[in-house]
């Protein structure tokens, strides 16, 4: 009887469990099922629980201890300097002196895929609690990119992202830099065509600063597709549309009059033959 | 008819109710259903998909070792709870008191019992804890691994001699509410309680300075952030502070349970 | 060092709450005697027999048990106890009891094991050796209780109620033990509701009433014409104020 009692609970559990690591990114599909069955546990309750995990994503990055840098690293390769702090912190008593040495102070970065790798959970965890956490997405994608060299596996990851977020236009800009990494000009293009088309779509597409910088670099990715086919007035037009939209602007000034030159060379150059 | 038989024999009488604890919590079956529970949590999770990365440990340490954490203090709590009111409840304490037996050894022998209960099952945790995690990674048993348990045992030891002493002048409940509450406040915030005080207001300044001062600090004997994360071993001379601290704390706390009952009327 | 196994002189214990349970009892029972202890509900017998134990302290006068306290380790080394209401560790067989006691006082392994072995079979309990107490039926649990206050060969017997929980048969059975021990020179102090058998079996006995012994004598004293003196003796010291109360609240 006593038995019986016990299996209940954990025939429930093991049930549970399975349901749950079934309906998970990078494994089946069923992200509508995902949905039912991870709102009706937690309701609202799943972004906050997605954006824990993200937080711990971060905390794992730096080997456990917090730094107060808010998820920083997590989308780049800058990282800050590993703490040098004192053990004990300069402990005044006996309890600060053996906390001091019991739990570790200043922070580590994680560094080399055989420790990068460790971040990975908490990403597939946090898209798992929350399939509309883009952030979660974007720090999967980047993590897989560049720190796992999985590109593959990035984009497979980012085609769920998109499927659940169908007007999230920069995860199809993700999905483009990873084509792009993957010097595959043409996925990349299909993918910065639906991002502008989404951008554009968007209410706020001129007034949100961060909306407006998005835009900006999916102008400027176009442009630079414009430019590698050979469409310079193409590739002028949307760096020109680009340069106010985005913060670093350097880079596209450059862009732009490298190919504005080019446009009036091949110009100069028309009416040289017609002459 | 043997004598009391000194030292010797007083070493005999605790073993002989510590043995009989431990007896009764592996027939009750009661911690089988965590470590069952246990299994049941982490085996899925050890075997998920990440994107087809292998080896992937850190996040399943964590796990493991929360859910070792978290039942080492129900089992440990609830052992060392029941021991004597169960006694009392019972009525088996009369003919036990009525043996060549001090109160001491009654007290002494229960902690043992409940201690050597809870620590067989805490082995076992760690045991399948270091299989899993050496199948993983292929790092088995560590030196900062190795210091985690012993920190462990000790907490366990503090933790079994606080919920004992109060067990004999608590209820049953109350026992379990107060000790599962000081365990699991000091583990989370012991660490930051100087520093609440200095911003707190003056009454809970005083309160949280008592409790700083008299409240045992759980927090020394929890690494599970070194092992999870690999940093370094403790040195060896703040190992060696915390067992002291242990040793005293848990000592004070026998000492204050022996003569609770030895003032006891049954 | 005293002649008497059980000495109780002026006894006084007061609760906590304030209430008297014990207002100056006095008694000795010298070795070797079977000593009845009777009184109605409430009237302190268990009290009394808790301060023996040295489970409560006396709040006046003093217990000596073979000349020691109680309280001391050495005192209960001579003793035997059987309580009221036999409860032992459930999750125990009933020679894993015996075991644990057995250790308890002191007994070594080899002799040990025959004392386990001879007690059961004393209290017709040889064939539920390997069974667990929470097995055993009310009148098992009883004859448990007997044979583990017999283990080690104690001086001194304090029974609570020993005939409780047992058909007729166990009854012989206990009451064919006690003439046994007091054959043996063993000292017996038992508190009963079974007037008859206090009779047949003690060498005295004595009657507590509010806190109070109000009667205390050898059973030869109750010649024995088969008018049932012990329970006229008891119910006119008891009953007529117990009955004379229930009078006047009914009327």
């Amino acid at each position: 009887m006593k038995s019986a009692i016990l299996a209940i609970p954990l025939l429930a559990t093991t049930v549970g469990i399975g349901q749950f690591a079934h309906h998970v990114p990078g494994l089946n599909g069923g992200g509508c099922e995902q949905d039912d069955l991870l709102g009706q546990l937690f309701g609202s309750g799943r972004k906050a629980l997605s954006h824990r995990f993200v937080d711990r994503a971060d905390l794992y990055f730096h080997g456990g201890v917090h730094d107060g840098h808010q998820h920083e690293e997590l989308f780049c390769d800058e990282e800050h300097d590993d703490d040098d702090a004192p053990l004990d912190g300069g402990a005044k008593s006996f309890w600060a002196w053996l906390n001091g040495h019991i739990h570790p102070s200043g922070n580590a970065h994680l560094k080399g895929e055989r420790y990068e790798k460790e971040v990975i959970p908490w990403i597939w965890a946090a898209i798992a609690a929350d399939p509309h956490n883009v952030d979660a997405y974007l720090v999967g994608s980047y993590w897989l990119t560049r720190r796992m060299h999985k590109p593959e596996e990035a984009l497979k990851l980012l085609a769920r992202g998109v499927e659940n977020n169908s007007d999230v236009c920069e995860l199809d800009m993700a999905r483009a830099e990873v084509c792009l990494s993957l010097k595959d000009d043409g996925a990349a293009l299909d993918s910065l065509r639906d991002a502008e088309a989404k951008w554009r779509a968007r209410p706020d597409a001129m007034d949100d600063p961060r909306s407006r910088e998005v835009g900006g670099r999916v102008l400027v990715y176009l442009g630079i597709l414009a430019e590698r086919a050979g469409d310079t007035a193409q590739a002028a037009a949307r760096y020109r549309e680009a340069l106010p939209l985005i913060r670093v602007k350097e880079r596209v000034k450059r862009r732009l009059a490298h190919t504005e030159n080019a446009l009036r060379t091949r110009t100069s150059d028309g009416l040289s033959e017609q002459g | 008819m043997g004598g009391n038989g000194g030292m010797n024999g007083e070493m005999r009488r605790i073993w002989a109710i510590g043995r009989v604890s431990m007896l009764e919590l592996f027939r009750r079956k009661d911690m089988y259903v965590a470590v069952i529970l246990g299994v049941v949590i982490v085996v899925p999770l050890a075997s998920v998909n990440l994107f087809g990365i292998e080896g992937i440990v850190r996040y399943l340490r964590e796990i493991s070792l929360l859910l070792i954490w978290l039942f080492s203090i129900v089992i440990g709590i609830s052992t060392a709870a029941r021991q004597i009111p169960a006694e009392l409840e019972r009525r088996t304490i009369y003919p036990l008191l009525a043996k060549p037996v001090a109160r001491r050894e009654v007290v002494l022998g229960k902690f043992v019992g409940a201690f050597l209960a809870s620590g067989t099952c805490l082995l076992f945790f760690y045991l399948l804890f270091v299989l899993l995690s050496g199948m993983k990674q292929g790092a088995w048993m560590t030196v900062c691994m190795f210091q985690a348990v012993l920190l462990h045992f000790l907490f366990l030891a503090l933790l079994t001699a606080m919920a004992l002493c109060g067990s004999i002048v608590l209820t049953h409940s109350a026992n379990l509410a107060l000790s599962s509450l000081v365990a699991v406040c000091m583990l989370l915030f012991g660490q930051r309680l100087p520093d609440l005080a200095d911003r707190a207001t003056l009454a809970a300044s005083i309160l949280l300075r008592a409790i700083h001062w008299l409240a045992p600090h759980f927090e020394f004997f929890d690494l599970r952030l070194r092992v999870i994360h690999g940093w370094d071993p403790v040195p060896a001379q703040a190992v060696a502070a915390a067992t002291a601290y242990a040793a005293v704390y848990t000592a004070l706390f026998l000492v204050l349970a022996f003569n609770l009952f030895r003032r006891k009327q049954l | 060092m005293s002649t008497a196994a059980i000495e109780i002189s002026d006894l006084r214990v007061t609760y906590g709450t304030g209430q008297e349970a014990l207002r100056g009892v006095t008694l000795t029972v010298p070795k070797g005697e079977v000593f009845g202890f009777l009184g109605p509900n409430g009237a302190g017998k268990t009290t009394t027999i808790k301060a023996l134990l040295g489970f409560i302290s006396p709040t006046a006068g003093t217990v000596r048990l073979c000349g020691l306290d109680p309280r001391t380790p050495d005192a209960r080394a001579r003793l035997g106890y059987l309580p009221e209401v036999a409860r032992y560790y459930d999750y125990l067989r009933v020679d894993e009891l015996l075991t644990f006691y057995g250790e308890i006082c002191g007994l070594r392994r080899q002799e040990l094991r025959s004392r386990v072995d001879a007690v059961l079979g004393l209290v017709g309990l040889s064939s539920a050796k390997g069974k667990l107490i929470r097995d055993f039926s009310k009148g098992m649990q009883q004859r448990a209780g007997l044979a583990q206050a017999l283990l080690h060969d104690p001086d001194v017997l304090v029974f609570d109620e020993p005939m409780s929980g047992l058909d007729p048969l166990g009854r012989r059975r206990v009451r064919d033990i006690m003439v046994r021990l007091r054959e043996e020179g063993k000292t017996v102090f038992f508190s009963s509701h079974e007037l008859s058998e206090a009779e047949m079996i003690c060498d005295r006995v004595g009657i507590l009433k509010c806190g109070e012994v109000c009667w205390c004598g050898p059973t030869t004293e109750i010649a024995g014409d088969g008018k049932g003196n012990l329970e006229r003796i008891f119910l006119e010291l008891i009953g007529d104020e117990e009955s004379s109360t229930w009078e006047a609240t009914a009327a």
